[in-house]
């Protein structure tokens, strides 16, 4: 253990040794883990679908969009290579039908930080079904927002029928007492996945 | 060390006499920021158990090899691969624990625990020791998260592993970070009574 005269070379030697093997066993460690860490972000994106859409025959995860959002409009784009900031879009399909999109929407005004949730929109531009994808707020408070009972509230409602602010600020969303940040932050986000759609059925009409 | 520890010694002052959160204050960082249930006291408990008893394992096996005056940026290496290996296997096959412990997984990290162990164990023991001594002390900690982690669970939203005991709120305190410190100090409380009482009898 104690080898005081262990020069510089003993030492590079030895941490670079130690460095090889851990970066040969970490890549290899990331190589056996790829398919699953795939695998269970997909089930993950799949279950997700499956709450906020009711019916659906086709698979929308092959058939997803990307729209970019910059200089205050929205965008399609093909490839999401180097865009910051995009939202990935699910058609969902019934019997070939167009019924819809599952919309992957975030807002970054949470509590602590980013909320990602999905909203199924109908071709009405009306919530269909939300679920909450990740956050980091509060555990027992603002973590409540992943609770269905207070998502059901959105259910139905449509930009034109529903101005989505809480009902502190004049609106009609029951926030969860304790967390008006967090409610806040969900009702953005959710207003952005209807103008998602809105844009997309725009385009489509076009 | 002045005195040879008994293996079952050795595998038991981890638990009870020299554990890590209760005695030591080892690892605090983890023990008060993921115990908001007791699963999740559980799940980072065996987490660091494993990281602990590889990292033990190695240090201790290549003790000769590594150069005294390195030896702590060579154990952050060994100990950080194990870490990774944790969070991307835990990420493959158990993603809902994974979102759960989030940011906690690469703090293993820098938990002193790991690093102190090595530091002041395995560094100077053989492997079999080293192995039993990281065992010890991992299930230590384990045990103090779970159980850190179901008083808060209890408390803060009346259940425990998930299951609702009384349907009410419970107290939030106890789920919000000053709620850690509170139940911490008064399990730590707990188990210095107990442990005069054992004396003075």
């Amino acid at each position: 253990m104690e080898n005081s005269k262990s020069g510089l070379m003993t030492m590079v030697v030895a941490l670079g040794l130690i460095s090889l093997v851990a970066a040969f066993s970490l890549g290899f460690v990331y190589d056996f883990t790829k398919a699953p860490i795939a695998q269970a972000k997909l089930d993950k994106q799949k279950r997700a679908i499956g709450i906020v859409a009711p019916s659906f025959t086709n698979n929308p995860i092959e058939e997803q969009i990307f729209v970019a959002f910059n200089q205050n409009a929205y965008r399609r784009i093909s490839d999401t290579d180097g865009v910051e900031e995009y939202f990935t879009a699910y058609p969902i399909k019934d019997e070939n039908t167009h019924a819809g999109y599952a919309i992957i929407s975030n807002s970054k005004n949470g509590y602590s930080g980013l909320i990602e949730l999905m909203v199924g929109v109908d071709p009405t531009g009306k919530v269909m079904g939300t679920t909450i994808l990740a956050h980091k707020e509060t555990p027992g408070l603002g973590s409540k927002i992943e609770s269905p009972d207070f998502l059901r509230q959105y259910i139905d409602q449509g930009l034109d029928t529903y101005s989505f602010t809480v009902k502190k600020d004049g609106g009609e969303v029951d926030a969860i007492s304790g967390a008006t940040i967090s409610t806040r932050a969900v009702n953005e986000a959710i207003k952005k996945a209807l103008e998602i759609h809105n844009f997309l059925s725009d385009e489509e009409r076009t | 060390m002045k005195k040879e520890l008994s293996p079952k010694e050795n595998f038991l002052k981890g638990i009870l006499k020299e554990n890590p959160v209760f005695v030591l204050l080892l690892g605090l960082c983890p023990t008060l920021g993921v115990t908001t249930t007791a699963i999740n006291g559980l799940g980072m408990g065996l987490a660091t158990l494993f990281v602990l008893l590889m990292a033990n394992i190695v240090v201790s096996f290549f003790k000769a090899f590594i150069p005294s005056k390195v030896r702590i940026p060579a154990y952050i290496v060994i100990i950080a691969s194990f870490v990774t290996v944790v969070d991307l296997t835990m990420a493959g096959y158990l993603p809902a624990l994974h979102e759960q412990l989030g940011l906690f997984i690469p703090l293993i990290v820098v938990n002193c625990l790991v690093l102190g162990r090595a530091e002041a164990f395995a560094s100077r023991q053989p492997v079999m020791p080293a192995i039993i001594d990281a065992l010890g002390m991992g299930i230590g900690f384990t045990f103090a998260l779970t159980l850190l982690g179901l008083v808060r669970e209890l408390l803060g939203s009346f259940s425990a592993f998930g299951f609702k005991l009384i349907p009410a709120d419970g107290m939030i305190i106890f789920i919000l970070a000053p709620g850690a410190f509170i139940a911490l100090g008064l399990i730590i409380g707990f188990f210095e009574w107990q442990k005069q009482r054992a004396t003075n009898t």
